[in-house]
């Protein structure tokens, strides 16, 4: 064998692999007349069924001319099961294709959607909804036909419900309906069977005991919700909860599709399967590859909806996003997506062009260094205060952050219902007109407490890793050294899932650090979901293991009442105590850093999942600059 | 040889129980369960409860992994038989919730992240994928690397062996994570060649793993991150061919070959060459098998849907089935690979006997 026949061998195997794939195409059919590969199509791919159905006579427009609007998905949706969703990639492209009770506006104040109105009987322990009758269920089937699957009901709604409560659906988010009378007797059904100790290891006996018979039926139907009638729902509260509208408004208390559900079971939720009630449904999912959804004809207001395809592919690193956009292959730099890299901040501000289609925008999330409260020296008030005023919060935000945060002095982000951002004088500490006087004060909490400069304080920050956060660390420990020369302080980073069993209540002090970095996103707009959810001295989320007796009080107070006005001055009170005990420094408010192509006009929801039916597209612009 | 193939299939058997009962362990030994989180926050207890139920994670660890290995039904079979056995009772309790049929039935099991997905499905999505990119790489890597290592080779020391050298070095010493960008810059963004990110071809494969075209379609997605992929390791193959053939061509039956008069050309491609594939093949079995069952950082940056991101984020996730799935995927084809290798050793050379 000669050299040449060597290689030969080698690009003989390329060619007979490539032949060998291309010879096996022929059975597998392909699009039909094959036009232009253009950038719509070469997204399109026969499906099976695709080919087996029958060619349709009514022609559907070509994808080329459908109006869409291109993004990529940051992740692979977890879910579109409205009662499993957790994260936000899944809530956005549920909010597209389903409605409830609820939903929000674009000042995060919740509105009328599938209910049409809504009231509280005097105790506030009856809610009852009114719903409108022109919501259709959609059933989408791959060959892009529509099919009416009627009214949208109230038993939609109550089966909805119950369905997120269910033990075998096991959601995350079923807790947040704990508030439903039986709700969290029924969710815990199967575990609370489950966790019995049954052999006593002690003694080594076994005792047989009898499997405790739960009947789910009748907890199912102890559950406080129920259909009135076709058009009205009646929920029943444990508890007062001035916030329920609120909950109304997440996607675990939407209307869910019964009967696609019961024959799809885990496979309902895909496209061709799934039956949805919103502007948009599901037009294709090919898993961890690409999501598109597609305007739903059948939508009572479709006349006012423009973009008729909306999606694009899976693609995990916003970098690679960055790129595809400056080369018009996407639209958009935000949810479902990524939003911009911060490694590109500086340039874009920098470029003419793209510095104009930078938008930013308040978003409800919260970044925060909390302290373990009962962790000495962080025990006392006066070293958490000095901790917390000598973080520069403005510079920190212009020169490490960058996305025009603001600086934080209470918990609540504005935005929140019973937020204190206005109020400078609530947690007035951190930020003062001049950064130089909060040094000064805190210079001297210090030295009140017994550490002049810092002097024998040795302090751990702990973060999870990431590189933004390690940033943010680093220079937040060189404005405490600054501040502090005598304190010795030191920064770790835990991976994420150890790291938040590090912080756990339950982990013993000792092995803690004394500060930590944390965030918080609001599940639904209302300070309950923040002061009350985290920093409630019986919280899980609690790990600052802040306790203030006043302060779990106007808590548990503000959640009972119904009044607005009183729940507003109640959570006004509950972060003035909390800011002036500083459990936590907050930091900034999180904001979006998100960028639109100048042919794109959008609608903006500070809670996940932008309208995107209220969105519109300059079609000409966009194929003009994609043409180019 | 065919008791030979035999012999060491069946003892791949239990290597890959054991390996799959390591990750089982490794993996609930770390801190922070799959259920402990939500997102950034920690979860409800009760919540977490019903989670643990509904995935069987309340089961003690040796009926996990009986499930794991012959299926929740089988467990809950033995249970009912002997109800006496510990921890039987909580078994059974969930035993019905139809989580997995078992490694032995193929069943991979249930991931936890992706709700209502299987392992089995997550696998077939990704894995053509990146084997199919693996392997154009892995082609690319042998038609640049086994040449480039033979001429260096056979003119040591001259410009040639320099040149092909330092190009070796910088092809091993420039990491995916700068090639990756730096490539989409120069093609895609400056010269307006080829994509940014994606895959042309999309399921259904033919028989599961060939793309159904391999037009242009195909290739302004491929090409990218293959070069990636591809340049380390034609490095790596280069340098390899390179030391091996330098040694054999100082063999004695070398110099036996030259003093029967043979053709130069066939003492380096039959005699030589082909001996001193043997560290090059057994250095590229494990290769092929890493590039093939996907590479985290190149599959990123080209936002390719292949299966190495399950690798990294199954274990961010605590995903334990899926994590177990994709190592079960990664050894047995190692196992394979090494098969492979040790039989080419008898084809590359004569003197290996299996018995």
């Amino acid at each position: 064998m000669s050299s040449k026949k060597f290689f030969l061998m080698f690009v003989l195997i390329t060619v007979l692999s490539l032949v060998a794939a291309q010879c096996g195409s022929a059975p597998v059919p392909t699009a039909a007349p094959k036009a232009e590969p253009t950038k719509e199509e070469a997204k399109v791919e026969p499906t099976k069924e695709e080919a087996k159905a029958e060619p349709t006579k009514e022609e559907v427009k070509p994808e080329s001319e459908k109006i869409t609007l291109d993004t990529i998905v940051g992740t692979e949706p977890r879910s579109f099961d409205p009662s499993k969703a957790t994260e936000t990639t899944s809530i956005f492209f549920i909010r597209q294709m389903f409605v409830g009770l609820a939903a929000f506006d674009e000042k995060a104040n919740v509105i009328p959607s599938l209910a049409t109105e809504w009231k509280s009987s005097t105790d506030g322990l009856k809610w009852t909804f009114k719903l409108r009758n022109d919501i259709h269920w959609v059933h989408r089937s791959t060959d892009g036909k529509y099919e009416d699957l009627g009214i949208v009901k109230a038993q939609d709604v109550v089966y909805g419900v119950k369905r997120t409560l269910a033990p075998d659906t096991a959601s995350e988010y079923a807790y947040v309906l704990y508030l439903i009378q039986g709700a969290e007797e029924f969710n815990t059904a199967g575990a609370a069977a489950a966790t019995e100790p049954v052999t006593d290891t002690k003694t080594m006996t076994e005792t047989v005991v009898a499997t405790p018979t739960v009947d789910i039926k009748q907890l199912a139907d102890n559950v406080g919700v129920k259909a009135i009638d076709d058009t009205t729902v009646e929920f029943t509260l444990k508890q007062p909860a001035g916030y329920f509208p609120n909950i109304a408004a997440m996607w675990v208390t939407f209307p869910m599709p019964e009967k696609a559900i019961t024959e799809y079971g885990e496979k309902w939720t895909e496209a061709g399967n799934i039956v949805t009630n919103g502007p948009y449904t599901l037009k294709e999912w090919q898993h961890q590859a690409s999501v598109y959804i597609e305007k739903n004809p059948l939508w009572v207001d479709a006349a006012k909806v423009q973009i008729e395809v909306f999606g694009g592919p899976i693609n995990q690193e916003a970098s690679t996003a960055m790129a595809m956009y400056e080369k018009n292959d996407i639209d958009i730099m935000a949810d479902p997506g990524w939003p911009t890299p911060l490694a590109d901040l500086d340039r874009i501000k920098g470029d003419p062009e793209l510095s104009k289609e930078l938008f930013i925008a308040p978003r409800l999330c919260t970044y925060y260094y909390g302290f373990i409260n009962t962790k000495p020296p962080f025990d006392n008030v006066k070293v958490r205060k000095a901790f917390s005023a000598a973080i520069d919060r403005e510079s920190l935000i212009k020169s490490v952050t960058k996305g025009e945060q603001l600086p934080a002095h209470s918990f609540a982000p504005p935005g929140i219902f019973g937020n204190v951002a206005d109020n400078k004088a609530i947690g007035s500490y951190m930020i003062m007109d001049k950064y130089a006087d909060q040094v000064t004060e805190a210079k001297k909490l210090l030295a009140e407490a017994g550490y002049p400069d810092g002097a024998g304080l040795n302090v751990k920050l702990m973060h999870n890793t990431s590189e933004d956060h390690a940033q943010i660390a680093q220079a937040i420990q060189s404005m405490w050294i600054e501040a502090f020369p005598k304190a010795k302080i030191t920064i770790e980073n835990q991976e994420f899932a150890v790291y938040l069993t590090t912080l756990l209540p339950a982990t013993a002090d000792a092995d803690k650090p004394d500060i930590y970095r944390m965030g918080w996103c609001a599940d639904y707009p209302d300070s309950n979901n923040w002061l009350n959810e985290v920093f409630h001295s019986k919280s899980v989320q609690n790990y600052s293991k802040f306790y203030n007796k006043d302060f779990d009080k106007l808590l548990e107070d503000a959640a009972f009442e119904s009044d607005p006005t009183k729940r507003l001055k109640l959570y006004e009170q509950a972060e003035k105590v909390f800011m002036d005990e500083a459990g936590i420094a907050p930091i900034y408010y999180y904001t979006y850093v998100n960028m639109y192509k100048p042919w794109v006009k959008i609608v903006r929801s500070p809670v996940t999942g932008d309208p995107v039916d209220k969105w519109t597209i300059d079609w000409a612009a966009k194929k003009a600059a994609r043409g180019k | 040889m065919f008791a030979y193939i035999i012999r060491r299939i069946l003892w791949s058997i239990p290597v890959l129980i054991l390996l799959a009962l390591t990750v089982f362990v490794l993996m609930r030994a770390i801190p922070g369960g799959p259920f402990d989180f939500m997102g950034d926050k920690t979860m409800t207890p009760a919540i977490r409860k019903n989670l643990e139920y509904r995935f069987h994670l309340d089961w003690p660890f040796e009926w996990q992994f009986t499930s794991y290995i012959l299926g929740d039904d089988v467990a809950g079979g033995m249970c009912r038989a002997m109800s006496f056995l510990p921890g039987c009772d909580v078994v059974q309790k969930s035993a019905g919730l139809g989580i997995s049929k078992g490694l032995i039935r193929g069943d991979l099991g249930m991931a936890f992240r992706l709700r209502g997905r299987t392992v089995n499905e997550m696998v077939m999505e990704t894995f053509p994928i990146s084997l199919q990119l693996g392997s154009i790489a892995t082609v690319l890597a042998l038609l640049i690397g086994v040449p480039a290592g033979t001429m260096a080779a056979l003119k040591q020391n001259s410009l040639i062996d320099y040149g092909a050298s330092f190009i070796a070095i910088l092809g091993l010493s420039i990491p995916p994570l700068v090639m990756g960008p730096l490539l989409i810059w120069i093609f895609p963004l400056t010269l307006d060649l080829f994509k940014v990110a994606g895959w042309g071809a999309k399921p259904p494969f033919i028989l599961g793993v060939f793309p159904t075209s391999l037009g242009q379609d195909f290739w302004i997605y491929a090409i990218l991150p293959a070069i990636t992929l591809g340049t380390g390791f034609s490095a790596a193959i280069a340098r390899l061919t390179r030391a091996s053939l330098l040694q054999v061509i100082r063999e004695d039956y070398i110099r036996t070959a030259r003093a029967k008069g043979l053709r130069e050309q066939v003492i380096i491609v039959r005699h030589a060459l082909k001996n001193s594939l043997i560290p090059v093949v057994t250095v590229l079995a494990p290769l092929v098998v890493a590039v093939v069952t996907g590479t985290f950082v190149v599959e990123r940056i080209f936002g390719i849907p292949g299966m190495g991101r399950h690798f990294v984020d199954s274990i961010g996730n605590r995903d334990y089935p899926v994590i177990t799935g994709v190592t079960l995927i990664y050894a047995t084809l190692l196992v394979a690979g090494n098969l492979f290798v040790d039989l080419m050793y008898g084809w590359l050379d004569p003197r290996i006997r299996y018995d």
